[in-house]
């Protein structure tokens, strides 16, 4: 507002241009050019890694961008801190919320600020709540609330700063649908009050129903940057997943697929929100390699530790008369290692027990040693034996995880994010170990969110929504378009309504 | 606004160099602290240092004292050490030293005319089950509903004390000293003999060959690759379907079985009878034995040797008129600065009145962050 030289009333709040941010060598966002406007609400869509949270925390300074400058108001910015961003009037409700449980709704909304919990403030927060139809109790603990209220009291404890860019990070993510409705109504009540609203989605109906604008970014670039008028969710889904081919780079295999190995029927788990199982059913059969694909958080995790028999049902059934059942788990280091052993060690960890070992009492230092140097050399684990298992990299904890499952050609084999993280060569060999387990008819369960690699290694696609297995596609007729379009709630892959 | 021009940057993990040069650091610290705390009580703290030295290690009667002292220490530290191989906190081995010497005493007085060698045999292994069944009444609890050891094993010990002195002052006690708090003597053939001719008993070389038996059982056998399965990373355990409640059990009772040989070897070694306060605070010293050790359990022996010395040198100082709580000063100390120090190692430390490099993890010290 301090400077209106040019573009008159269509000046942006705030201008992010050539955004650029590298983790390592590998280039999160590149080169981003973005405008906040006032009055208006941006929808920021994308994949999983697609760059918007490094996105958002850049503009928020969180991060700091390699290269790009921010105008806010006119006037070029360079944030240190968080801080920084909230005094240039920019503020942000991320996914789980910053609040205070056994604080009081005023006394959160006004941590941080130079006023005090009294009445005045309360005052203030119920004049908020009741421009914005939020029903939020000024003096009750905000443990006491219920999720939709503690997303009010975030998006209120911005208003009550005056700021007037407000980024909500996935909104509706916690949310059911009457709430993610009342919302959108609040927030189409702040836009209207002249400030800007940016919300991150992967969501087709809500950005087409609410937004005015919408920037799609791919792969750490923007591929659409448009007023959202006329967008149908169809195009959205092919701007968010690409059109890029399906490119199978090794020819399909001819395997006879055997028989069913596992029955999953009406599978549901125990836990809150909406990462569980919820009446799931799927079967897997010899010599075929299953994917499954879904936006993160719906009941993938779940549905592998289920299949690999480690978590217990609360009902339904999982029949399997396998025993040799391998499970390559999402989280490498948190669950799939131990840190503190070394690699020999580590390598051993399933065996350890059985006959194999040699000794059924005592364990000979030498002689782990010695079983891991041809699966150190086997699988190209990038260093000796003796070594920490925390002291490699990505790429080579996988390979440790992977060596240990796949080396007794197991029955059943679930890989949940085989290559996430892994350079090209990394994961080219992991998809290989997979695809031979099926070739020597194992089953394969690949649980991915990146739809090439599923499209280059599964001979059938689930989809996962909401915990339940919603739609299966067969290898030759899925695209990214339609799983793109399944995944987020579109069945059949149908343009708008 | 910013008050001093200081930044701390997280290291993303500490050498092996550094986690070794810790405890010395720790020591040197706390020493140099120590003669702070001596001089404003008048004493030149040199002097202090040389008598507690001589007093613990210059002579044979100084170094006899501080290898029996020694031995309870090495084994509760064990105790704890173990325990905590399992994430297990086991603040109970003061009980368990205590039920250990009742159980040990209870084997003396019931078959008081077996030959020397078989009633020490017995005692010894009835003390590692007393010890082992009272770790286990917190243990099983902690495997099948979670309730945590700290508090159980915490608490066992008030109970174990008032046990020991019920025992003391009704069935056990001494018939010639009504009133006083100690039983009647354990019989003659009971007490545990010399090394070769010295005054020193041979407690310590017990202590030194359960510690190695425990590294040969966590190092070398499958239940031990387990334990440190479990211990290293509970999630992978579950993972790797292990069973973490049979674990829990073993290794409290392990543990509760090593602090219950420390109190046969006090019975047998140094009392002579069963006393309340045969504990003597081992079970709380051992913790800090633990503690200083770090991971190594080839290290306790030594960390052992060096606090029973550190106990030794401070009785010395009440000779000069000055409280021996020195010495539980110079713990406290050492122990502070181990921790500040493994918080000091996870950071480097930066000057700068500029943050011209906080994209990456910079905490500055005046916010306050963490």
């Amino acid at each position: 507002m301090s400077s209106s030289n040019t573009g008159g009333p269509e000046e942006p709040f705030l201008r992010a241009a050539g955004m650029t941010k590298s983790f390592g060598s590998k280039v999160v966002v590149d080169d981003v050019t973005i405008n906040f406007f006032p009055g208006k609400i941006l929808a920021l869509l994308g994949e999983n890694g697609a760059g918007k949270s490094t996105l958002i925390s850049m503009i928020c300074g969180q991060y700091r961008p390699d290269s790009g400058s921010l105008t806010v108001h006119g006037k070029t910015c360079t944030f240190r801190s968080p801080k920084d961003a909230l005094k240039a009037g920019i503020g942000v409700v991320y996914q789980d919320f910053r609040l205070v449980p056994p604080f009081s709704v005023v006394e959160n909304v006004v941590l941080g600020t130079r006023s005090r919990p009294n009445r005045r403030a309360a005052a203030r927060i119920e004049e908020i709540a009741a421009e914005l139809g939020f029903q939020v109790p000024t003096h009750a603990l905000v443990q006491d609330l219920v999720v939709g209220q503690q997303q009010q009291v975030e998006i209120i404890k911005l208003l009550f700063r005056g700021l007037d860019i407000l980024i909500l990070d996935e909104p509706t993510a916690v949310l059911t649908p009457q709430q993610s409705s009342q919302l959108f109504t609040a927030l189409r009540a702040i836009a209207d009050s002249g400030k800007s609203v940016v919300f991150v989605s992967h969501r087709l109906a809500e950005v087409v129903e609410s937004a005015d604008h919408v920037t799609v970014l791919r792969g750490g670039r923007v591929v659409a940057d448009q007023p959202a008028h006329g967008l149908n969710k169809s195009d959205l889904a092919l701007l968010m997943v690409g059109d890029g081919i399906a490119t199978t780079t090794r020819a399909a295999r001819n395997r006879p697929v055997g028989h069913s190995v596992l029955r999953l029927k009406n599978a549901s788990t125990a836990g809150q929100g909406r990462d569980v199982l919820n009446g799931a059913s799927l079967e897997l059969h010899a010599g075929e390699v299953v994917g499954v694909a879904g936006v993160s958080g719906n009941g993938q995790r779940p549905l592998a530790d289920v299949v690999a028999g480690i978590v217990p049902l609360t009902s339904g059934t999982r029949e399997t008369q396998e025993e040799r059942i391998a499970y390559i788990p999402e989280d490498r280091l948190g669950t799939g290692l131990v840190g503190s052993m070394t690699i020999a060690q580590n390598l051993q960890m399933r065996d350890y027990r059985s006959e194999k070992s040699g000794n059924p009492w005592w364990i000979n230092p030498k002689t782990l040693l010695a079983q891991a140097e041809p699966l150190i050399e086997e699988f190209h684990i990038p260093a000796a034996a003796s070594i920490k298992v925390s002291a490699l990299s990505g790429g080579g904890q996988q390979r440790v995880i992977v060596a240990r499952e796949v080396r007794d050609e197991p029955r059943i084999l679930v890989a949940s994010q085989p290559t996430r993280g892994l350079d090209v060569v990394s994961s080219t060999a992991v998809r290989e170990h997979l695809l031979d387990i099926a070739d020597k008819q194992g089953a394969v369960l690949v649980i991915s969110e990146d739809l090439d690699e599923l499209l280059e290694v599964c001979d059938r696609i689930l989809v996962m929504v909401g915990g339940e297995v919603v739609a299966e596609v067969p290898r030759k007729e899925a695209t990214r378009l339609s799983l793109g379009l399944l995944m987020v709630g579109s069945p059949d892959g149908e343009a708008s309504q | 606004m910013k008050l001093l021009p200081i930044y701390l940057q997280r290291r993303a993990a500490i050498s092996s160099r550094r986690a070794a040069l810790l405890p010395i650091f720790a020591i040197a610290t706390g020493f140099i602290v120590g003669a702070v705390v001596l001089w404003f009580s008048g004493v030149s703290p040199l002097d202090a240092y040389l008598e507690m030295f001589n007093a613990s290690f210059g002579s044979a009667q100084g170094l006899t004292a501080t290898f029996i002292r020694a031995a309870p220490l090495i084994l509760t530290g064990l105790a704890v050490a173990i325990a905590l191989r399992m994430q297990l906190w086991n603040i109970g081995a003061e009980g368990q030293l205590l039920l250990g010497s009742a159980g040990a005493t209870f084997v003396f007085f019931t078959w008081p005319n077996l030959p020397g060698p078989i009633l020490l045999v017995a005692a010894a292994v009835a003390a590692l089950i007393a010890g082992a069944l009272w770790a286990l009444i917190a243990a099983i609890p902690r495997a099948t509903i979670d309730l945590n050891e700290i508090i159980t094993t915490l608490f066992l010990n008030y109970i174990a004390l008032r046990l020991v002195s019920f025992l003391v002052y009704g069935p056990w006690q001494d018939p010639g000293a009504i009133g006083f708090a100690y039983s009647k003597p354990i019989p003659p053939q009971g007490a545990m003999g010399t090394i070769w001719g010295t005054d020193l008993t041979s407690g310590v070389v017990l202590s030194i060959v359960c510690v190695a038996i425990t590294w040969w059982g966590i190092e070398r056998t499958r239940w031990g690759f387990s334990v440190k399965i479990l211990g290293g990373n509970p999630r992978a355990g579950a993972y790797l379907r292990l069973n973490a409640k049979r674990r829990i059990i073993s290794i409290m009772a392990i543990s509760g079985a090593i602090a219950g040989m420390a109190g046969f070897i006090q019975l047998t070694a140094v009392t002579g009878r069963l006393q309340p306060d045969i504990a003597a605070g081992y079970g709380y010293t051992g913790i800090l034995v633990a503690f200083l050790a770090g991971r190594s359990l080839l290290m306790i022996p030594v960390v052992g040797i060096f606090f029973s010395a550190l106990i030794q040198g401070g009785y010395s100082l009440q000779a000069q008129g000055l409280s021996s709580s020195i010495s539980t000063v110079l713990q406290g100390l050492i122990v502070l600065f181990i921790l500040l120090g493994g918080v000091a190692a996870t950071y480097r430390f930066r000057w700068s009145w500029t943050s011209s490099n906080s994209s990456s993890g910079m905490v500055n010290l005046n916010s306050g962050a963490r």
